[in-house]
């Protein structure tokens, strides 16, 4: 049982977005993008479709998916009000609350390099009053109640991948469709979909730092784990610990503060992001002493590689909610291990793994469909990168050559899986 | 007491206002104040209109008030840059510019503007500085509503109808032409009543507008056929026999020469005319002519047509055939005047060119066009202008003609708060009070209320209210002490108060102290407007055959359908698209776009499309397009609509030129049948991809 919930009436909402200016005026300009939004069920107005309008910002989930995966801490709940709360001063600027709120309540900032959002209006509700937005919808759509709630009990009729448990309940709607109108007006007209197109929150181009990264992961732990490198000369060790430090470097680079990196280690309780972070810190420790120092067995080396792999897996379960299969052929485990069998000689076995990965690939693309024609060329060369490095196999080709043309495939097929990356949004649901 | 001078105290304080823009709604509202700053703004739940609270432009009267790119001075044009001078040079410069147009070509080479940009008793204290000034080139007419405001007066004999409240009694509510989720979003409040209760709601409008969305039933008429599809309607309702023919006996004139006109209309050729299916008047023909009490809401958009006044008229029909007028959820809605109390002539008549009172001080040319009217006047030509409350540049038809004209002039004083087109086009420009730097009283004409907008914050800057600039300017040019006393109010918060206690002392029930604390209903307020069936029409009745209308409009004396000028079929290429320009939720007129709070919403002019003419122009969502017509272009993005009836392309109104997006560039200065309104709607263009 918690207090204080918003209540929105669908039958009342108008989409004036006067609740906006009220949060603007609150708690200060919002730019480029405001805390509270006025979502369109059917923005293109399909004239067969109603149209609803769902006024929304945050809504202080008891399940708080935002704050549990928040790997710098930056959320706070507020004691008195149960508000969920963002601190910009701890914010590293990763955004991977975005990933996890169904609402899209966090705003990135890309000037501030932080993370914004609605935080209740704490201040009125200590002292009594309604959230601005609530106390100033002129139609009396949004409204808030102080009065205590059992949120488990609430029947959301908001389509989320998990249940966040909102502080919102929203009413029924009375009338459910669209308007009669003269449809022979708008014959001939086609209609693809009823969703304006939307920008998707993570693409390949925005977090191309993460695909090097996690690329130059899967190289180095394929290898390590491989015993090449103690054979190597200083020179290939010290170039192998540069990569390592170059894919520390490029990761922090996506963060909006890079200099508050060192924060991203500290919600191991709960966040994979936190994980992913500790276990590479530890897996190249452990790879420098190991290279440098002393040796360190091999056990150690591999296991912390695999919970290093495992945890950047697990980082991007939110995206995995829309996959047609729970595992994706470019999931790092794969890359691995496909470089690992690759370094080992490992070919009958690499065999039964790509073909494996090369099913799921063309499910995948099936799911894509094939309209954007430069990643319609990007799918044929994946699929031919992996026929000529069996080619080239067979015909006992160089091995730098192999693994060019093995590698053209891996990073295509990573670069892929960060285009089919989608995330739970308050416009898909 | 009056005196409202905050500089020295911190504490925070509540005082209650009423938003003064040319809106339907006038809020009632509080504003909170701390430091001579506007602090906060919330709801007054005693406006029974308007509880909930203000609309989104309302609330960003918070940063409209504080704004940094606010005028707070008076300055001066130089070499094309504007530069900060005092009061009293700015005075100076303009008694002698008018000592001399008046001495060398005479008073009406000056001309002054005034639109409705703030609403106020007060207003009336330009028009006296005017008079002694000794008369000016002015206009009549109005840019907004009098082709319906005629229309309404010639049938009922009065603009006034059912309190806003009421509409939550009806069973049908009927939204023609009107898109209150956006121009009136209080009036949504009891529409969602009524259908709570069960009432349905039927909306005619070639757009699917946000008004529409809980609707039973959208018709989407070819715009400016509205009255050929009333008529049609009325046909088919007097055919099946649901007219009300007690309520036509006793209180309706003219209906057999009425039923005798539909005669010519036939349904099949009504339905091609207008574009909407037979099946579809049919329905709206067993819907109005069954389902009591009907309140029928016109809007002001399908008025500004060339055939607005009969159009309007052929609409009421509907409502006077079925009886549904001066009933309890039964009401001809299209503009209640009732708070406007202190109005000697009201509105439409106060738009006529009349002679009588203003006879030699206005030499009057038509709103409706500005532009040409302006540039072709002679004897004297127009020298110079005086422009506030107003601009024209945008707002007026045909942006390129304004323009011209204001440039021909020799000398432009602007009144203003923002840069907006028609200030930059200045050599003064003077800062203009906000509504919450001088008190002054309002009605509305939706709301029954009369309202005190107060003063609150002394005036930011060097601000001063328009009737403190003309008192000094009289100062300035000599007028004589007497007449100046009796004409302007001195610069004085109590003398601003004692101007308006002239007006309420004729009301017992109205004073300063009790609007100070909350709106009050308008003396001799009708719940229920023509209960009592008293019409004030030559007649005495209900007039659908109106004598008047022949004898001031020269339009036929029954409602009837006229071709429009520009937009009817036949005649569309090589402008085949139809445009419509109306409001828009986020500004009032040209008012509150610039602000940035605004502008997060609504950031850039776009042309909405519908996908099928996007189709066939090749555009797609968000190319740039060209819009275009013989009078000018404008450069936009394309935003495709799958529910807008083909044919038709929105520009809303009210982004300025600068900003690229008046849809003024494209649209023509033409009147309206009746009451001097603006057929500026008459738009026909062609887009293409650029």
């Amino acid at each position: 049982m918690s207090a204080n919930y918003f209540i929105f009436d669908e039958n009342k909402c108008v989409g004036c977005e006067a609740c906006v200016i009220a949060c603007i005026n609150e708690n200060g300009f919002q730019h480029p993008e405001t805390w509270r939004n006025v979502h369109l069920s059917n923005p293109q107005k399909r004239p067969d479709l109603p149209l609803f309008y769902l006024s929304m910002s945050c809504n202080h989930c008891e399940n708080a998916v935002c704050m549990d995966n928040c790997p710098a801490l930056a959320y706070s709940r507020s004691i008195i009000t149960g508000a969920v709360l963002h601190h910009q001063e701890a914010c590293i600027g990763c955004q991977y609350c975005t990933w996890h709120c169904p609402y899209d309540a966090p705003k990135y900032n890309p000037f501030a390099g932080v993370i914004e959002k609605c935080n209740f209006c704490e201040a009125r509700l200590v002292n009594h009053q309604e959230p601005a937005c609530a106390s100033l919808c002129p139609t009396g759509a949004l409204n808030f109640s102080f009065d205590e709630i059992d949120k488990h009990e609430i029947k959301s009729n908001l389509e989320t991948p998990i249940n966040t448990y909102p502080s919102i309940i929203i009413k029924e709607t009375i009338k459910e469709k669209a308007p009669e109108t003269d449809k022979s007006l708008f014959s001939g007209t086609e209609i693809s979909g009823h969703k304006a197109k939307q920008k998707p929150k993570i693409t390949a181009k925005k977090e191309w730092a993460l695909v090097v990264f996690t690329l130059i992961i899967s190289v180095m732990t394929a290898i390590s784990a491989q015993d090449i490198l103690n054979k190597a000369e200083l020179k290939t060790k010290l170039l192998f610990l540069a990569l390592g430090a170059m894919a520390a470097f490029l990761s922090s680079l996506h963060l909006g503060k890079p200099l508050r990196a060192w924060r991203a280690l500290l919600n191991v309780k709960k966040s994979w992001l936190s994980r992913e972070i500790l276990f590479f810190t530890v897996y190249y420790l452990l790879i420098l002493i190991d290279l440098l120092i002393i040796q360190i067995p091999k056990p150690f080396i591999i296991l912390t590689a695999l919970l290093l792999i495992l945890s950047i897996d697990k980082l991007y379960q939110p995206a995995q909610l829309y996959w047609t299969t729970k595992i994706h052929s470019a999931q790092l485990l794969f890359l691995s291990l496909s470089y690992y069998l690759m370094s080992s000689k490992l070919y009958w076995l690499l065999l039964i793994i790509m073909m494996f990965r090369l099913y799921l690939f063309a499910k995948q693309s099936l799911k894509a469909g094939f309209k954007n024609k430069f990643k319609l060329n990007l799918r044929i060369l994946r699929i031919a990168s992996i026929f000529f490095t069996g080619i080239l196999l067979i015909l006992s080709y160089s091995y730098p050559l192999i693994i060019t043309v093995f590698s053209i495939g891996e990073i295509i097929d990573r670069i892929l899986f960060y285009d089919e990356l989608e995330v739970a949004t308050i416009n898909r649901s | 007491m009056a005196i409202i001078k905050r500089y020295h105290t911190t504490a925070m304080k509540t005082y209650n206002t009423a938003c003064p823009r040319n809106c339907y709604s006038t809020c009632s509202f509080k504003v909170i104040v701390e430091n001579n700053k506007i602090k906060k703004i919330e709801p007054q739940a005693l406006n029974k209109s308007t509880p909930e609270g203000i609309c989104l432009k309302g609330l960003s009267y918070l940063e409209r008030a504080n704004s940094n790119e606010r005028i707070l001075y008076p300055l001066q044009k130089i070499k094309g840059e504007f530069i900060q001078i005092s009061w009293d040079k700015a005075l100076s410069i303009i008694s002698e510019k008018l000592n001399y147009f008046k001495s060398k070509y005479g008073s009406h080479s000056v001309l002054f503007y005034a639109a409705s940009g703030m609403s106020g008793l007060l207003n009336e204290v330009s028009y006296n500085f005017w008079r002694l000034y000794g008369g000016t080139t002015t206009v009549y007419g109005n840019l907004c509503w009098p082709a319906g405001l005629e229309a309404t007066r010639l049938t009922l004999g009065e603009n006034k109808h059912n309190v806003p409240w009421d509409l939550e009694n009806a069973e049908l509510i009927v939204l023609w032409g009107k898109n209150p989720a956006e121009s009136n979003i209080h009036e949504m409040i009891p529409i969602e009543k009524a259908q709570r209760k069960g009432a349905k709601l039927v909306v005619i409008n070639p757009r699917r507008t946000p008004s529409s969305e809980r609707a039973d039933m959208l018709i989407q008429p070819i715009p400016g056929t509205d009255a050929i599809l009333a008529l049609a309607t009325a046909k088919i309702i007097i055919q099946k026999n649901y007219h009300d023919k007690e309520f036509i006996q006793n209180y309706v004139f003219g209906f057999d020469k009425f039923v005798k006109s539909l005669e010519k209309i036939n349904i099949q050729g009504a339905s091609k005319e207008c574009g909407v299916p037979v099946s579809f008047i049919e329905k709206l023909a067993e819907y109005i002519g069954n389902i009591k009490p009907m309140t029928l809401i016109a809007g002001y958009g399908m008025q500004r047509y060339t055939n607005g006044g009969q159009t309007t008229r052929a609409l009421l029909a509907l409502s006077v055939i079925t009886g549904n007028i001066g009933k309890k959820g039964a009401c001809w809605h299209y503009a209640n005047l009732q708070s406007y109390v202190f109005d000697t002539v009201k509105e439409p008549e106060s738009y006529y060119p009349k002679k009588e009172k203003d006879e030699p001080f206005r030499r009057a040319i038509p709103t409706a066009l500005l532009g040409e009217k302006m540039l072709e006047i002679k004897n004297p030509k127009l020298k110079m202008a005086w422009v506030e409350r107003g601009n024209p540049i945008t707002q007026n038809p045909d942006s390129k003609q304004t323009l011209k004209a204001f440039k021909k002039l020799e000398y432009i004083v602007v009144v203003e708060q923002f840069m907006t087109d028609t200030a930059m086009e200045a050599d003064i420009i003077l800062p203009a009070k906000n509504m919450f730097e001088q008190s002054d009283i309002i009605g509305s004409y939706w709301n029954p209320y009369v309202q005190l907008k107060q003063k609150v914050i002394e005036p930011a800057g060097e601000v001063k209210p328009e009737t403190e600039i003309y008192y000094l300017l009289a100062k300035k040019l000599g007028f004589n002490e007497k007449e100046i006393k009796n004409n302007i109010p001195e610069p004085k918060d109590t003398a601003i108060e004692n101007w308006l206690n002239k007006y309420l002392k004729k009301y017992s029930n109205l004073s300063l102290e009790k609007l100070k604390k909350q709106p009050v209903l308008a003396p001799g307020l009708e719940e229920i407007a023509f209960a009592d069936m008293k019409f004030k029409t030559p007649s005495g009745k209900i007039e659908l055959y109106s004598e008047q209308a022949v004898k001031i409009w020269n339009v036929n004396p029954l409602p009837s359908y006229e071709i429009l000028q520009e937009g009817q079929k036949g005649k569309q290429k090589p402008f085949p698209l139809s445009l419509m320009s109306p409001n828009t939720k986020n500004r009032i007129h040209s008012q509150f776009g610039n602000l940035k709070s605004i502008k997060a919403l609504d950031p850039y002019p776009v042309v909405i499309i519908s996908a099928k003419d996007a189709k066939l122009r090749g555009i797609k969502e968000n190319d740039k397009v060209r819009v275009f017509n013989k009078r000018g272009e404008i450069f936009i993005k394309a935003k495709l609509d799958y529910s807008i009836r083909p044919g038709n392309v929105v520009i809303v109104n009210g982004y300025w030129n600068k900003e690229g997006g008046s849809p003024n560039l494209l649209s023509k200065g033409r009147e309206t049948d009746m009451g001097h309104g603006t057929a500026f709607h008459d738009n026909m263009v062609e887009i293409e991809k650029i």
